[in-house]
């Protein structure tokens, strides 16, 4: 069992995250982040399960089950830090429109697990459930589950790598203007 | 087959039945075609002069492209409005994708006003922006900027004299197949799903023979510029839906579109075999969409 304080740790600055982002802090959420931050987030294939007697017609190892293994193809996020930084500052230009109205989102973090853990880095896995509404009536819901590397620096835990897979093949939503 | 005997009682005809096999089936450069209209020309016909512009996408190094990220996704909008906004929407760069440049996700080379650029249409309602031909719209990347340093007198010698005349960085195969190769490159389907619904299926494509770092490079720019989650792109969803429901209001569907930007200001070049813009904005490709959409649309049969 992990420790308590580094698991109340983990969970505050998820948790906080979630709010700053729900509150449109976009310059206070960067500063979660570690400089050498990796952000990226993953669709998810769309595959016969290996036992699938359809595989039989097919070729087996196109069809394989490689599912959260971190097969990156289908791609929505690839972001270091100074991505990321031009993103926020894209939403200052007063000229990004997806986002003008701005999503009103809600970011909903459940089932935080603690993975591994050393004195300055923590695996911590957790589910999200983010709801987005726009404009009068558009909604979106986006489902997944993120990986991330906690660190401590200088006292303080920082998000140092987040891997997220989104529960979708085409996603439905007509954009990702949102961050998770 | 199971109970053919016993519950189709020996009388299914199953020669007569299966799946109906398409009319003609062509690839181009490893671009595969198909159609069920036995009457339709055959590929090549079809793409005419498109095809050598086709081949500045695809085709600019020995070995073709290779898909290095894959994109799906469902966008709230009649499929015309991405289709003629790759075919030749050059004028909305300006504005609408403004933020993206300011903060260097891309050169805005369509915005660039010292360019020589045209709006291009090889007919059959096909449309592309060319930019000038030393004009430069990659993603602004180290990596890339020196990869295309070094191919490029080949790429040039490769595609022959006309790639010194132009250098095409978007456009629309008619009716719904695109191709970018400005600020990210993709290959793209817009797929019609229904009133209001489209659905994009967006490869981002680099050159096979690129080394394994400009090849990430442009998976990182297609994803950061181009995926639903890209500085254009998210901006591009959202303008199209708007468009899309403007257009459906009670007043707005009795009246003309306005298509007339630079009309009469075009004509027909020989060593581009298209009709030309004779300005770096128009919607003259627009109107040989629209066109070429109108036509088929009345017709009966398909007309060549």
């Amino acid at each position: 069992m992990p420790e308590e304080g580094a698991f109340r740790g983990a969970e505050q600055l998820l948790y906080r995250e979630a709010r700053l982002l729900d509150e449109r802090r976009f310059h206070d959420w960067l500063a979660l982040f570690t400089d050498d931050i990796h952000y990226s987030m993953v669709g998810r294939p769309n595959r016969y399960p290996k036992a699938s007697k359809a595989l039989a017609v097919l070729e087996a190892d196109r069809y394989a089950e490689a599912d959260l293994d971190g097969t990156d193809e289908l791609g929505l996020f690839d972001e270091d830090i100074g991505t990321l930084t031009a993103r926020v500052a894209r939403l200052d230009t007063g000229m990004a429109w997806a986002e003008d109205p701005p999503s009103r989102t809600r970011h909903l973090i459940t089932n935080i697990e603690i993975a591994d853990e050393s004195a300055s880095e923590l695996t911590v896995h957790s589910n999200f459930i983010v709801y987005r509404s726009r404009g009068e009536t558009e909604e979106d819901l986006y489902v997944g589950a993120r990986t991330d590397l906690l660190r401590r620096v200088n006292g303080v835990w920082k998000i140092a790598r987040r891997r997220m897979v989104l529960d979708q093949n085409v996603l439905t939503a007509k954009n990702l203007s949102i961050f998770f | 087959m199971p109970n053919l005997r016993e519950a189709y009682h020996g009388e299914l005809d199953r020669d007569s039945l299966g799946l109906i096999p398409v009319a003609q089936l062509d690839s181009y450069k490893g671009l595969w075609f198909a159609t069920f209209d036995r009457t339709a020309p055959s590929l090549r016909e079809y793409l005419g002069e498109m095809a050598w512009y086709i081949d500045t996408f695809i085709d600019r190094r020995e070995g073709g492209i290779e898909v290095v990220a894959t994109h799906k996704w469902i966008t709230p909008c009649n499929w015309k409005f991405p289709a003629e906004n790759f075919g030749g929407d050059a004028y909305h760069v300006q504005w609408n994708h403004l933020s993206a440049v300011k903060i260097g996700f891309s050169r805005g080379a369509t915005a660039n006003t010292q360019s020589t650029q045209r709006m291009v249409s090889p007919g059959n309602g096909h449309a592309l922006i060319c930019i000038g031909p030393n004009d430069v719209g990659d993603p602004p990347m180290p990596e890339i900027d020196a990869y295309e340093r070094e191919i490029a007198v080949n790429v040039r010698e490769r595609l022959g004299p006309r790639a010194n005349l132009v250098n095409p960085i978007v456009g629309t195969v008619f009716p719904n197949f695109s191709l970018l190769r400005g600020t990210s490159r993709s290959i793209r389907v817009w797929q019609p799903r229904g009133p209001e619904k489209t659905e994009i299926r967006s490869f981002i494509f680099m050159d096979k023979a690129a080394p394994p770092g400009v090849k990430r490079a442009i998976r990182q720019a297609g994803i950061r510029g181009f995926s639903p989650s890209g500085s254009f792109e998210q901006d591009d969803m959202d303008n199209w839906q708007e468009c899309t429901q403007t257009c459906r209001g009670v007043m707005s569907r009795q009246m003309p579109l306005h298509n007339r930007m630079g009309l009469g200001h075009e004509r027909f070049d020989e060593d581009l075999g298209a009709w030309v813009s004779d300005y770096r904005f128009s919607e003259s490709n627009q109107r040989q969409f629209y066109q070429r959409w109108a036509e088929l649309m009345k017709a009966g049969v398909h007309h060549a």
